[in-house]
């Protein structure tokens, strides 16, 4: 039962829900209303019930011989009852009839009344023919000179209020069934209605692939709760094609400048192969090989870590850091490179401590600290310096090099650009380094800027939030 | 991930392999020490021929008794077998985990030195890796150079000594002291170039590779290209200091692999 239950559509089960829901609130009011109205209306009936049974008391005497007398008239006598009076019956203490008093001949009612139940006021209704319907009071009638009350029914015509009673019957009876059918029927096409921009989104979100990623679900209502799920979806998948492209790029990027060393790779084997040769020349072309692949392996590891860095999670162990202290360590590494081509490698700093990942600033540092060297000439000067500002840390590397060209700034951080390809590959460069500090920077929540040093040379600042 | 990444993750597993071949046969081409009568037993578990023949051999020439499985089940047949020194194992082999092998071995009790390979680097699977009962990790691509040191260290035969004086030929330095005298010249070097001294004749006669002088000398866990000229330099420097004209040539560079310090080149 439950799985059919869920098996069914949502706006059928809605639907069903309202038509079965609806009915029985609408059955249980329809009783309510009917059985209120019942009493209620029946009520000045019941009163004159009663003032005929005060009537009944003021003007009945009963004999001690048991002869009934009204308004000191002897009973016994009266052959025709009129309808001014009270209509009454007397059953005497074993439930025998004593005495009927009504306007009707005997042969008009066909179906005898049965004795009242004793000793209990009772209000009950009987048909006695087709098209007449009685109401009567029971009552305990107390006879004096005896030791048990005998009962008196009092009677009058119930018609009119059953009348105003069978028209509410009427009513109920036609208006429920089209009341149900108008729940059901419009519940569905209510339902089917506000659910329709959920079938769209369905038909769109299934049009949606790993191929055609532009497009997005319809937003009908951008207020009601459909159209909130639309544009939470719409955001998600926002971001999911921006990292697929990403990744297609990436791979594209990737597979290009892994052919590289490839092709070096298969090309001095091949030549290696091509003649005999003496043992040392066969060991140089090996070692020649073993650096290509090294530089794959390289770049392989290269680009895993530019991978972690924008897209993955990299593991940040943050602790308190004396940058100062920190810097002058990550530029005396360096400083041989600067040393060996007669550079002169300066570094001014402020102390200062901040809250970051020593192991991924340190890679972002010394990326740039790297290129610094690579760009300036000979016998050039670069400056590292450390700012202490209120808000952030500054850590910016300044070289003598070229600088770089405004409209080559732009490419600035994209993978794999080289501003002069030759001259970098042959330096060892990929074109990652600054992709790398760039991404690296937005995981510690900092970030780098460029800046033209006049009259030559480049800085980059790294950010730090304190 | 989609279709295109995956293939590029196979490219990347297969770049690794093939340098793992490749240092193996570069280093084939060295001389092999003398022969060993107490020959420790290796087995090298790895499912790519070309790598398991590599890495065999190469061993082989370091005069060891190599024995290979190309899987799992084999890998645990032999196991059963003999008793070895040392296990090299693949953790992606075809029909079970390295892992998986690791666990049933240790569960008989085996305690055999373990080496894991593998082409994962993520600092989780090291975890797994060395908490399932491994002794040490390798992440491919890796040097064969760096393999026999780690290899070495875990057949509790290290090629350095703890000797405070140490020399190669002409050449001696005073660990303690931190001096280094050629030829009974002292030679005047940077605390940083007595270190890479250090670690290079302590591995007198074997290939030390950039890695392991990025991680033993600099002390840094996570590698980087800017330090790698640093380490080009520093060795350049370094020999100019020991190897002077007219000296033996000391300080040799093994193209494509690192650089060794012994007095014959290898």
């Amino acid at each position: 039962m439950t799985e059919w239950w869920q098996r069914r559509p949502l706006r059928f089960r809605l639907a069903l829900f309202y038509a079965v829901g609806g009915t029985l609130l609408l059955a249980g009011f329809s009783a309510t209303l009917y059985l209120y109205v019942s009493q209620r209306i029946a009520r000045p009936l019941d009163h004159q019930l009663r003032r005929d049974l005060a009537e009944v008391h003021k003007r009945l005497e009963i004999m001690p011989d048991g002869r009934l007398r009204w308004n000191n008239v002897d009973l016994g006598r009266v052959a025709a009852w009129t309808t001014q009076y009270p209509w009454f019956e007397l059953w005497d203490e074993q439930g025998h009839l004593v005495r009927r008093l009504w306007p009707f001949s005997e042969s008009r009612v066909r179906q005898v009344p049965v004795a009242p139940v004793r000793g209990r006021e009772t209000i009950s209704v009987f048909r006695v023919a087709p098209d007449l319907r009685l109401r009567s009071l029971s009552v305990a009638y107390p006879v004096s000179g005896r030791d048990s009350d005998w009962t008196i029914r009092l009677i009058r015509m119930h018609e009119p209020v059953g009348d105003a009673l069978g028209a509410l019957r009427w009513i109920i009876f036609i208006a429920l069934p089209i009341v149900v059918a108008l729940l059901v029927v419009g519940g569905y096409s209510i339902t089917r209605r506000w659910l329709l921009p959920l079938d769209t989104m369905t038909a769109e979100a299934n049009r949606i692939t790993a191929e055609d990623f532009s497009r997005r679900l319809p937003i009908e209502n951008p207020h009601d709760e459909l159209g909130q799920l639309a544009s939470v979806f719409n955001i998600t998948l926002d971001r999911l094609e921006g990292s697929f492209t990403a990744l297609d790029r990436f791979v594209a990027d990737a597979s290009h400048e892994l052919r590289t060393p490839l092709t070096t790779l298969r090309s001095v084997g091949e030549v290696g192969l091509r003649r005999g040769r003496s043992v040392e020349e066969y060991r140089e072309i090996i070692g020649s090989m073993l650096e290509e692949a090294q530089r794959l392996q390289l770049l392989i590891g290269r680009l895993l870590e530019l991978a972690t860095a924008e897209g993955g999670e990299p593991d940040v162990h943050r602790k308190e850091l004396q940058v100062d202290e920190f810097v002058r360590n990550c530029v005396h590494d360096l400083s041989i490179l600067a040393e060996a081509r007669g550079q002169h490698l300066g570094v001014k700093t402020d102390p200062c401590r901040v809250r970051t990942d020593p192991v991924i600033f340190r890679q972002a540092l010394q990326n740039l600290i790297d290129n610094a060297v690579k760009f300036s000439p000979d016998g050039g000067t670069i400056q590292v310096s450390v700012d202490a500002e209120p808000s952030s840390i500054n850590v910016s590397v300044t070289d003598e090099g070229p600088g770089i060209t405004i409209e080559n700034q732009r490419h600035l951080a994209k993978r794999f650009y080289r501003p002069d390809p030759g001259r970098n590959r042959s330096q060892g460069g990929f074109g990652l380094g600054l992709s790398i500090t760039k991404a690296y920077m937005r995981v510690l929540g900092g970030s780098m800027q460029y800046l033209t040093v006049k009259p030559r040379g480049s800085r980059f600042t790294l950010r730090l939030p304190r | 991930m989609n279709a295109q990444g995956c293939d590029l993750l196979r490219f990347l597993h297969d770049v690794g392999s093939l340098q793992c071949s490749f240092s193996a046969s570069f280093a084939r081409m060295t001389v092999a020490p003398p022969g060993n009568s107490a020959a420790p037993r290796i087995l090298v578990v790895e499912d790519e021929g070309k790598t398991r023949e590599s890495l065999a051999e190469g061993l082989r020439l370091e005069s060891w008794h190599v024995e290979t499985a190309a899987s799992a089940a084999s890998a645990v047949s032999s196991l059963s077998d003999h008793p070895f020194d040392l296990i090299v194992l693949d953790w992606m082999l075809p029909d079970r985990d390295g892992i998986d092998v690791l666990r049933t071995v240790r569960q008989r009790g085996v305690h055999t030195p373990v080496l894991m390979l593998t082409a994962r680097n993520s600092l989780n699977d090291r975890v797994i890796g060395l908490d399932s009962g491994a002794d040490d990790y390798l992440p491919k691509p890796f040097a064969f150079a760096e393999l026999l040191a780690r290899c070495r260290a875990l057949l509790r035969r290290p090629n350095w000594t703890n000797e405070r004086l140490l020399d190669c030929g002409d050449l001696q330095l005073d660990t303690r002291a931190r001096v280094a005298v050629r030829a009974g010249q002292e030679i005047n070097l940077t605390p940083r170039e007595v270190d890479v001294l250090e670690y290079l004749m302590r591995n007198q006669g074997q290939t030390v590779t950039r890695e392991m002088l990025e991680r033993e000398v600099w002390k840094q866990s996570q590698r980087m290209t800017s330090l790698d000229n640093v380490i080009d330099v520093q060795i350049m420097r370094l020999r100019r200091k020991v190897d002077r004209e007219g000296d033996e040539r000391l300080i040799h560079t093994v193209r494509g692999v690192g650089y060794q310090l012994g007095r014959t080149s290898p």
